[in-house]
């Protein structure tokens, strides 16, 4: 444990919070500058964003307006739906995959430069 | 709501939320993110002609349906052996207090002009990450 790790966890967890983006932080960095193997990166990550879900949902909840039917339906078929996403993740190269999450990532940066909105 | 939504239109919204759930659950469990990206995409279509949530709203739902969805990859990619809880445990105050932070600045930052530059960024990474 370095203090970047301290500073780009928190980093990562505050930009995901203000809606900035940040879920790919954490794995990028863990990726390109840790040297630790994809899937494993991947884990990290859920399980960092958990944290920062632990920290930052009871907030929203209390300040922000929800559609709580809406977050369960998406999160429960999305609970579900995780383990096939796990298999296929499984099933390829770690190579293949950082491949598939680098295109992700231009993908979704392209979107946003893109978006209007 | 949903509740307020007539019986008629219910079905095809609640279908739509599945299937929201199904691709962010896909994604997030072959990635370990990106699952929010769908999530707030389909959420901004389904109450674009609705004033009764904001932004902020949607982006809170995306937040706490992500966390839901992440508990059960979590807990696959852990009972996998793919990661160590020793390896993530020294990420958990930091995420903590980072996600607090985000909450409680949510308020205060105008992200749009800060995520377009976070854009570039990551537009970089993932270019990095294709080429190692």
């Amino acid at each position: 444990m370095t203090a970047l790790d301290v500073v780009i966890s928190a980093l990562a967890a505050t930009l995901a919070g203000t809606g900035v983006g940040g879920g790919g932080v954490l794995i990028i960095y863990l990726s390109l500058a840790r040297g630790i193997n994809q899937l494993a990166c991947q884990g990290i990550n859920l399980f960092a964003f958990l944290s920062s879900a632990a920290g930052a949902v009871p907030l929203h909840a209390k300040r922000r307006k929800m559609d709580i039917a809406a977050v369960i339906i998406i999160g429960a078929v999305g609970a579900l739906f995780s383990f096939f996403g796990f298999r296929a993740a499984n099933m390829i190269s770690r190579d293949l995959l950082r491949g598939i999450f680098g295109a992700f990532l231009v993908f979704g940066g392209m979107r946003t430069l893109w978006n209007k909105n | 709501m949903l509740s307020q939504i007539s019986k008629s239109r219910r079905f095809p919204r609640a279908l739509t939320l599945a299937a929201t759930g199904a691709l962010a659950g896909l994604i997030n469990g072959m990635l370990g993110t990106g699952g929010g990206i769908i999530s707030v995409f389909a959420l901004t279509k389904i109450y674009a002609a609705s004033a009764k949530y904001s932004t902020k709203d949607i982006f809170a739902m995306t937040y706490a349906s992500s966390a839901v969805m992440s508990v059960a990859a979590a807990v696959m990619y852990l009972a996998r052996g793919s990661f160590a809880l020793s390896d993530a445990a020294p990420f958990i105050l930091p995420s903590v207090v980072g996600g607090i932070a985000g909450a409680i600045l949510l308020d205060h930052v105008k992200a749009d002009v800060f995520r377009k530059l976070f854009a570039l960024l990551v537009i970089w990474a993932g270019l990095s990450m294709m080429a190692k």
